[in-house]
């Protein structure tokens, strides 16, 4: 799908025997273009983002930790094949505007891997939307591994009804410090909400970082845990001082 | 020195007392060390009941001493004694204490017309409720409150009526907090409610709305729902309704109208969101909306409030065919759409709710225009899934100042195309 904001979006269709090829005009303004959409992102946001500069297609009030870019061209390839496959992404993307985020990466990187203890946390963000500076790595390394597990969980029958997961997050994390050679391990469960049929699903993840390697989803699945999160909950890390 | 220790040592102690006449706080300024060690043997003298709210650390350091009137002799000779400067720095405490009640009575008096609330906060249900009387109280010629009916778990369903008099004027009705998790919108209508009182004689376009029309506001529709969302589960979205023969509470208000009930969109299923009761208006938070607009009989405008998404659609929801005036909708969802963004540039998607978001059956909006009311519109606040739900506070007040141009948009239309 080539991604123009103000006019009209294509998409490419394989049809299983994987010979004939359609176009298919798509309306932007319509929800199959948004979904569509959104699955390039999660997997821009796995494959490219980095801790402190992560994709979005619209303005986002920046922070110091955060970044826009401008996705400019997507091409999604949805298989009709019987095994379900996770969405081919060809992407490219302007480079200019990605910011020196490194530094942060790595100061943040060394502080974690000098904890002794292992990190705990709870609620980010919490019942009222806060998120303590402090965590607010935590959350973002969370937002790219849930970009993962959105991606690999969408299919093109989500454009067309209301089963798989493709939408935007909504995290309540436990992240797990214990490093490993020069990665910092952790553990995540997360909540992910899904707009088409509403439902808040739970999934916990493995996740491996480090600067220079990025985000690794080792493994993810479906958590059935009945974890409470009431709205009073406020967001907790443990040990407190992470500085 | 230690002779009148000693002595003090035989004051006679007095057991616990219920009041704090005549007691007195002393402000201690000791000058050298050797003072600060008498302040610390005098401390440990139990019989005195001293207490201390400054503790004795070093000379550069004052020390605050609350002392009981039958211990104040013995204390007061022995700081002069020693040549320890002191102070009253109060002189009766039990005066000090009746005095803070009554300024706590009228602290509380203030919050009972929210000069101190936060707008920029989420609250309680029993916030809310309060905040409501409070606005009703301080624009008792434009506000009133009236309930029409109870929730499943008994909770009255309060709606505030604006009107300027008149009788069954044409009518607005606008709703949020249909979905308990959806926080963002009660918080923005209650921004609202409060602009719409305060705006009234000086917003010239707001007033001549009010001038021939009515505005009916339910701001917590689904009070169950919002209350469960405080204390147990951050993500729920129905009613707390039992569904006979199931383990799982709850229908989506959002499906459960007489219009396309149970078709594309929503499910039979209980224990999933999208489930749409055993029958139309099963659900009371329901019910007793439509039995209201139906009874009202002159109701021009409906606007319901949900997060999050940034959209703003009409009908229909329940099926793909367009309503008669699609067009006219079209234009006005684009001009609200344009002045919400002129705002803070937050972009909204609009259009019919069936493509701009899904196939969604049994909506309040869909019921709403099968029922003569033909600007009907849905909402979707932000933001678009960055933080989803737990929408932070501090976008509240931005929010619902973006909101408002879109909302004035789709008042004035109504006013201006009276039917």
């Amino acid at each position: 799908m080539n991604w123009n904001e103000r006019g009209t979006a294509d998409s490419e269709q394989l049809s299983q025997d994987n010979s004939a090829r359609t176009m298919k005009k798509l309306n932007p303004s319509y929800y199959e273009t948004t979904r569509a959409a959104q699955v390039a992102l999660h997997c821009m946001n796995y494959q490219h983002a980095s801790l402190f500069c992560h994709f979005s297609y619209e303005t986002v009030k920046s922070s110091s930790l955060e970044d826009v870019m401008r996705i400019h061209t997507a091409k999604i390839l949805f298989s009709h094949t019987e095994t379900r496959m996770a969405p081919q992404v060809n992407c490219t993307y302007d480079d200019t505007a990605k910011a020196n985020t490194t530094d942060d990466e790595h100061a943040f990187y060394e502080r974690m891997r000098k904890q002794e203890k292992l990190v705990d946390g709870k609620y980010i963000p919490d019942g009222h939307g806060n998120i303590p500076a402090e965590m607010k790595p935590f959350w973002l390394l969370g937002q790219i591994a849930s970009s993962y597990v959105m991606w690999q969980e969408s299919s093109e029958s989500t454009l067309y009804n209301m089963q798989q997961e493709d939408a935007p997050l909504i995290l309540l994390l436990f992240p797990k410090q214990r490093t490993e050679d020069d990665f910092l391990d952790f553990e995540y469960v997360v909540l992910l909400h899904d707009i088409v049929s509403q439902e808040i699903t739970q999934w916990s993840m493995h996740i491996r970082w480090n600067p220079t390697h990025g985000v690794k989803v080792l493994n993810y699945a479906q958590d059935h845990r009945d974890i409470p999160f009431p709205g009073t909950a406020t967001a907790t890390m443990s040990p407190a001082s992470l500085s | 020195m230690r002779a009148l220790i000693i002595f003090l040592g035989f004051v006679v102690a007095i057991c616990a007392k219920k009041d704090f006449h005549g007691d007195q706080v002393l402000h201690i300024q000791a000058n050298s060390e050797e003072q600060i060690l008498l302040l610390k043997e005098l401390h440990n003298l139990q019989h005195l009941k001293l207490d201390i709210w400054r503790e004795p650390l070093k000379p550069a350091l004052p020390v605050d001493i609350h002392v009981p009137f039958e211990s104040l002799q013995a204390v007061r000779a022995f700081l002069e004694f020693n040549g320890i400067h002191y102070s009253v720095m109060i002189d009766d405490v039990q005066v000090l204490l009746n005095k803070e009640k009554e300024h706590m009575a009228l602290s509380r008096s203030k919050e009972r017309n929210n000069k101190s609330y936060d707008y920029g906060a989420y609250h309680t249900l029993e916030e809310i409720n309060m905040w409501m009387d409070n606005l009703v109280a301080d624009h008792p010629s434009l506000v009133s409150k009236i309930q029409i009916g109870l929730s499943f778990e008994g909770r009255p369903l309060y709606v505030l009526k604006f009107s300027t008099g008149g009788v069954k004027r044409p009518a607005i009705w606008l709703d949020t907090g249909i979905h308990a998790r959806e926080w963002i919108t009660p918080a923005v209508g209650i921004w609202t409610a409060k602009k719409i009182a305060s705006d009234y004689g000086k917003d010239p376009s707001l007033t001549s709305i009010l001038n021939t029309m009515d505005i009916f506001f339910e701001i917590v529709t689904n009070p169950d729902g919002y209350d469960f969302t405080h204390k147990s589960n951050r993500m729920w979205r129905k009613t707390r309704s039992i569904n006979p023969g199931s383990s799982c509470i709850g229908v989506d208000p959002n499906r459960n109208w007489q219009i396309g009930f149970g078709g594309p969109g929503t499910s039979t299923y209980p224990c999933d969101e999208t489930y749409c009761g055993p029958f139309a208006h099963s659900e009371s938070e329901v019910r007793s909306i439509a039995d209201f607009i139906l009874f009202h009989g002159n109701f021009k405008a409906m606007i319901t409030i949900h997060s999050y998404s940034q959209m703003l659609m009409f009908p229909n929801g329940y099926t793909s065919t367009p309503v008669p005036n699609k067009e006219e909708l079209h234009t006005l969802a684009k001009s609200a759409v344009d002045a919400l963004a002129s705002v803070y540039g937050t972009t909204y998607t609009y259009g019919d709710m069936y493509t701009t978001i899904y196939p969604a059956s049994g909506t309040t909006s869909d019921w709403a225009y099968d029922n003569g009311i033909k600007y009907s519109f849905t909402f979707e606040l932000r933001d678009t899934g960055h933080y989803g739900f737990l929408l932070p506070a501090e976008q509240i007040i931005p929010t619902a100042e973006e909101t408002w141009l879109a909302l004035m948009k789709l008042m004035e239309h109504a006013r201006d195309n009276p039917y």
